[in-house]
């Protein structure tokens, strides 16, 4: 039997040996700090994998060339931060449209702009969400271990086969540049999606028909079955196409393809829940703190808990009233000046939410949630 | 000094490869059947610049993967000497480099010749890594992780036994640098 292989790996290896083992096989990408370590990664790795690595000229060409790579059948990853992800968002909204399945992992960094290059922030929550023009839908998952950066790469590479979708990875500096212990899966362990394959005669495949789950199989270029990939708003077989209906229907489907599926995507860690009348909702790095911060103040007897969000969009908003369903205030500490204070806000609005912010490239400590949590009293 | 968890900062400047060491102290307590966390802070500059690596050595889950308390400093630059002289509690060990401006030597504040090593190494011909050296100092003092465990990290890191035996003896030249010093605990 093939052991698990223990390793001490930054988030970045991480998120690199996840795509790997998802069997992502190709890499286009344009290196930035601090992501830098996944792209130099992917060009030693792939082309002993089989797969393949492109150093593009700039961010647009990259995911641009991601999205051409995965209508071929490859499943395939990019990298970026802040400045990188900026330039994405065009082609993020074409992988949208064109249901095209793709990782983009954006490490973040402070910014705006070029901002602080070496310094973590957890600020593109909303510009993952909204940075690409128009009514859609994204998928983004939060690491805030190595392991949940290997785990969560591999569980991003499933959701984008099986909803046909761009799923994004929101890490940040701190968790993808440090290094911490990771049990990595031996072959066969974590269960691998694949997208689904037209199932009838090439004659009667539509590129954008859906079953009844609202995903349509998705054919690869060069398959007798024929591909078809717009970015403009187009009919089942792949044509634009501006009448309104069809219009409202294939927004209408995009949407909830995975809106309507947030209980399966969704996941949410919690800690001490089960007498809290306190809870931290945070996510990344400073759920690590946060979790330090419970700790000590456990130990001096105070009912706090803590929800770790894995995943931020589809926003899980019913796992989360759920939880704190007994708990009498929340406190949502995030380094930006304050993005997710608001869903949740918006999700527990019988709650008293407290909002703790930093936003000047340092990380949260514990101490300072611990004396939040003590103002907020 | 002999504790269970450890709180290390290894501090100074882009490009002394003060994150190497704190990957390698890192993966020795993986080794040793420890958790262990290492992070870095550093500027955009790739030679120059405050840099500093954190490492979180513990029996049990490490939550916060930076340094709170620091239990032992090590200081390689003036900047990162100035940073930490004067800021951390009586209890915390501070190694710095000798040849710095600005220190104060007192009870556990040990200024220690690692650049001096260095160059009187160089001078028979022996290239030795500062970086080693101070690391070295680090694990002579604070009984951290077991040496078998560092030099097994050495060995899976570098193919060269040679490699490893430079890298090997750098850190012994630095524990040999604390050997007759003893500081209570």
């Amino acid at each position: 039997m093939v052991q698990s292989e223990v390793k001490f790996i930054s988030g970045n290896e991480a998120c690199a040996e996840g795509a790997f083992y998802a069997q992502a096989r190709f890499y286009a990408g344009y290196p930035i700090t601090p992501s830098s370590e996944i792209a130099q990664i992917a060009s030693e790795r792939l082309p002993t994998l089989g797969g393949c690595y492109v150093q593009m000229e700039d961010e647009i060409a990259s995911i641009a060339a991601i999205i051409g790579a995965s209508c071929c059948g490859v499943k395939s990853f990019t990298a970026t931060s802040g400045p990188g992800f900026s330039l994405m968002q065009e082609n993020l909204g074409v992988a949208i449209m064109g249901e095209v399945p793709c990782v983009i992992i954006n490490v973040q960094r402070s910014g705006p702009s070029t901002g602080l290059a070496t310094s973590p922030a957890q600020a593109d929550i909303m510009q993952c969400r909204w940075g690409t023009h128009g009514d859609h839908a994204i998928i983004a998952l939060t690491p805030s271990s190595v392991q949940e950066c290997y785990e969560l790469t591999i569980r991003a590479f499933n959701l984008s086969e099986k909803y046909r979708s761009p799923v994004v990875i929101l890490s940040d500096k701190t968790v993808a540049q440090m290094r911490e212990k990771v049990i990595l899966f031996t072959p066969g362990e974590v269960e691998l999606l694949e997208r689904k394959k037209p199932t009838g005669s090439p004659g009667e495949y539509l590129s954008f028909r859906p079953d009844d789950d609202g995903i349509p199989p998705m054919a690869s270029f060069g398959d007798p079955h024929l591909l078809r990939i717009t970015s403009s708003t187009h009919n089942e077989q792949g044509f634009t196409d501006d009448d309104p209906s069809n219009a409202f229907t294939l927004i209408r489907r995009l949407y909830d393809k995975i809106e309507d599926n947030a209980d399966d995507i969704t996941q949410i860690k919690t800690y001490f829940m089960e007498d809290a009348e306190t809870t931290f909702i945070t996510f990344g790095i400073t759920a690590r703190a946060a979790l330090n911060a419970v700790h000590k103040l456990r130990e001096e007897g105070n009912k706090v808990g803590l929800i770790n969000l894995l995943t931020m969009w589809p926003f899980p908003a019913c796992k989360i009233k759920e939880a704190v369903a007994n708990c009498r205030s929340l406190l949502v500490p995030e380094m930006n000046l304050g993005q997710l204070v608001r869903e949740v806000e918006r999700a527990c609005c019988a709650k008293e939410v407290h909002s703790y912010t930093k936003s000047n490239g340092k990380n949260i400590f514990p101490g300072e949630i611990i004396q939040a949590w003590r103002d907020s009293l | 000094m002999c504790k269970k968890d450890w709180q290390v900062i290894l501090a100074g400047e882009g490009g002394q490869g003060l994150v190497f060491i704190g990957a390698l102290l890192g993966e020795a307590a993986i080794v040793d059947g420890k958790n262990a966390s290492q992070s870095a802070s550093y500027t955009i500059a790739s030679r120059g610049g405050f840099t500093k690596a954190d490492v979180v050595i513990s029996d049990e889950e490490i939550s916060f993967p930076e340094v709170t308390e620091p239990d032992v400093v090590l200081a390689l630059s003036a900047g990162s000497l100035e940073r930490y002289c004067d800021t951390l509690t009586p209890k915390s060990l501070l190694l710095y480099d000798s040849t710095l401006e600005g220190g104060t030597a007192g009870k556990n504040r040990i200024p220690l010749p690692f650049n001096e090593t260095v160059r009187n190494a160089a001078a028979e011909g022996r290239k030795v890594p500062l970086n080693l050296v101070g690391l070295g100092a680090v694990l002579g003092m604070a009984k951290i992780v077991a040496w078998d465990a560092v030099r097994k990290v050495l060995e899976n890191r570098f193919s060269s036994l040679e490699v490893v035996q430079a890298n090997w003896d750098a850190l012994q030249s630095g524990a040999a640098l604390v050997k007759d010093i003893k500081i209570e605990d």
